[in-house]
């Protein structure tokens, strides 16, 4: 296994082309999840933990049942549809071995089945040819991409709560602006080049 | 309660069933019906792409596989005229595919970049073309040439020792004269804050030339 | 006829979704770099969004409540099955530079959102309709988008030049600007509604 091809996956996925700042998918729990920092850890780290195990299912789907009998064009509704089932599953899964856990990530694992992200990094893993290690890595670090600037945007929108502004402008289009500044941050990474 | 809860699984996964079944029944259908049509855009596509490079009539194209690299040789009138391959660039967020035709001393008769997904404003301006068509003179056909300039200013120089400067004038905003020059030195102007594509498919038009030629003189 | 209007109106303007509800960000921002992908984009949304809320609003009594997600995904991802297949055999140039958007229409959340909110309580026609409007509301705040953003950033507009001399100012395509402008628009949106209370 090539560490080098894994490392620069890893940094582009998180920095690079940052799902949210530079991709555009998950922009739904970035505005959405981010008015506190604790909701918005308990998300990033349900985003990671799907999105890696999504990944890793569907990628074997597509190479040993889609690609071979020649359905591939049925990718999205059937990744979706695993998406869908696995989320549920998971929930599942931590109700029963951990209450604890679920108690912090069960209201966000729901809203995960249409956060475009997931799909997205499954579709990405196959139009990009990623091998199968290559997917799984992708994920994963794309889950960490996400869940960084989620953070990030919450501890700003945080201190940003008691900012004196107009009231139109509170809320959304403050959020956005500050989605603007950190993208406009998150160019600054794109000399990277290992 | 349990003969209940099965039979609540059974209706739920036959109505899965019945729905995952109609779905897709009817998409296969429609694929049957696109997927000739799909083969043959592809085809359409680089066709178009092989008529851009070796712009006349009459030539005729032999697909070659030699020791793990695959290319074209390129004949007229039964005399071998040039090469064509394609060269695979990762950019900045896509892997660029270029389609690249030589004459047998290797300089560019022309390229053509098949696929790429760069940032749109930036990288994806690979493909841009000059245009002088304004909004309040659309109707007005003028004889625009249609092809991307990063392109263009491939045509004429050697494959094997191209060079990138980057910083400067875009290759579309120069005089001919400087045009001239450049040609002369074998480089390539970058697209400015784009080093990172317009590199992608220098390096690797450059790099898959150099292994045809190796392979080619031995 | 009354009710037809109110839906109109709500898809429109009132609910608009992007504008107002905030919702289907994602290719808001990602595919509004230039006027024909938003336009594009707005017509394949709308057409998956039409198809989906009438299906839905159809087979609505036969499904279970406990597996209408899964059945109402499965319908809608069809139908952008169906967008793709055609757009890659008729407008290849299309497939390019939307790509993996047109997969991702699957979660717009618009049209999950439409389908558990309306189709699944309403009748054919009024499903039809609220898909048509939503649609032509989510085309329009995306043409807007696109208008404002590849104005600024390219001095182009349908890909034809503007004002002659006029230095654009390309982080308007990139993502920044993508930002930028979405803010600028909720935040007149609710000016404009903050004004009318």
């Amino acid at each position: 296994m090539d560490l080098g091809t894994l490392l620069q996956i890893t940094i582009a996925a998180i920095f690079i082309n940052n799902f949210v700042l530079s991709r555009f998918l998950g922009l739904c729990p970035y505005f959405g999840v981010s008015k506190q920092v604790d909701s918005a850890i308990g998300m990033g780290l349900s985003v990671i933990f799907v999105m890696t195990i999504a990944a890793t299912v569907t990628w074997p789907i597509y190479y040993f049942v889609l690609k071979p009998l020649g359905i591939d064009f049925l990718q999205t509704i059937v990744f979706i549809l695993v998406i869908a089932s696995l989320v549920q599953l998971v929930e599942m899964v931590i109700q029963k071995v951990s209450p604890s856990l679920y108690e912090s990530l069960g209201i966000y694992l729901p809203l995960i089945t249409t956060n475009c992200a997931i799909l997205g990094v499954t579709v990405l893993n196959i139009s990009e040819s990623y091998n199968f290690i290559e997917s799984v890595v992708n994920a994963f670090a794309s889950g960490v991409g996400f869940t960084l600037v989620l953070i990030l945007m919450s501890g700003i929108r945080v201190k940003l709560e008691d900012t004196p502004l107009p009231e139109y402008m509170k809320g959304l289009p403050l959020a956005f602006f500050v989605g603007a500044v950190m993208a406009l941050a998150f160019m600054g990474f794109s000399g990277f080049k290992i | 309660m349990n003969k209940e809860m099965l039979n609540n699984i059974l209706k739920f996964s036959l109505v899965l069933v019945i729905v995952g079944m109609v779905a897709g029944g009817s998409l296969s259908f429609v694929y049957l019906k696109t997927k000739s049509k799909i083969e043959e855009q592809q085809k359409k596509e680089e066709l178009a792409a092989k008529n851009v490079i070796f712009k006349d009539k009459g030539y005729v194209f032999k697909k070659i596989k030699k020791e793990g690299i695959e290319y074209e040789e390129v004949y007229k009138n039964g005399k071998l005229e040039g090469y064509l391959f394609k060269a695979y660039g990762p950019g900045y967020s896509s892997v660029i595919v270029t389609l690249v035709g030589v004459d047998t001393n290797f300089n560019i008769k022309g390229i053509v970049i098949l696929s790429q997904a760069e940032t749109p404003g930036l990288g994806a301006r690979i493909k841009e073309v000059k245009s002088d068509k304004y909004i309040f003179n659309f109707w007005k056909k003028k004889s625009e040439n249609t092809k991307p300039w990063f392109e263009e200013q491939f045509e004429g120089l050697n494959a094997l020792s191209l060079k990138l400067i980057k910083g400067g004038k875009e290759y579309k905003d120069l005089d001919d004269k400087a045009k001239e020059k450049l040609k002369k030195k074998n480089e390539i102007t970058a697209l400015s804050g784009a080093t990172i594509s317009s590199n992608a498919v220098l390096s690797s038009i450059k790099a898959k030339a150099d292994s045809l030629y190796k392979i080619l003189k031995k | 006829m009354a009710k037809i209007k109110e839906l109109i109106k709500d898809g429109i303007w009132n609910k608009n979704p992007v504008l107002v509800q905030a919702i289907g960000l994602c290719p808001t921002l990602a595919v509004t770099t230039s006027l024909k992908n938003g336009f594009y984009m707005g017509v394949a949304s709308t057409f998956v969004l039409v198809g989906s809320n009438v299906i839905i609003s159809i087979i609505k009594s036969f499904i279970p409540a406990k597996v209408r997600i899964p059945v109402y995904i499965t319908v809608i991802a069809s139908f952008v099955t169906l967008v793709q297949l055609f757009v890659s055999a008729y407008l290849p140039e299309l497939n390019k530079t939307l790509g993996i958007f047109i997969p991702l229409i699957v979660v717009n959340c618009i049209i999950l959102g439409r389908a558990e909110a309306f189709a699944s309580k309403n009748g054919v026609f009024d499903s039809l309709i609220d898909g048509v409007s939503m649609g032509i509301g989510f085309t329009l705040a995306l043409m807007i988008m696109a208008g404002i953003r590849e104005f600024l950033g390219a001095n182009k507009l349908f890909d034809l030049l503007v004002i002659p001399g006029f230095e654009p100012a390309a982080a308007m395509i990139l993502p920044v600007g993508g930002f930028l402008t979405m803010g600028v628009l909720i935040a007149i949106m609710n000016y404009i509604n903050m004004k009318k209370r």
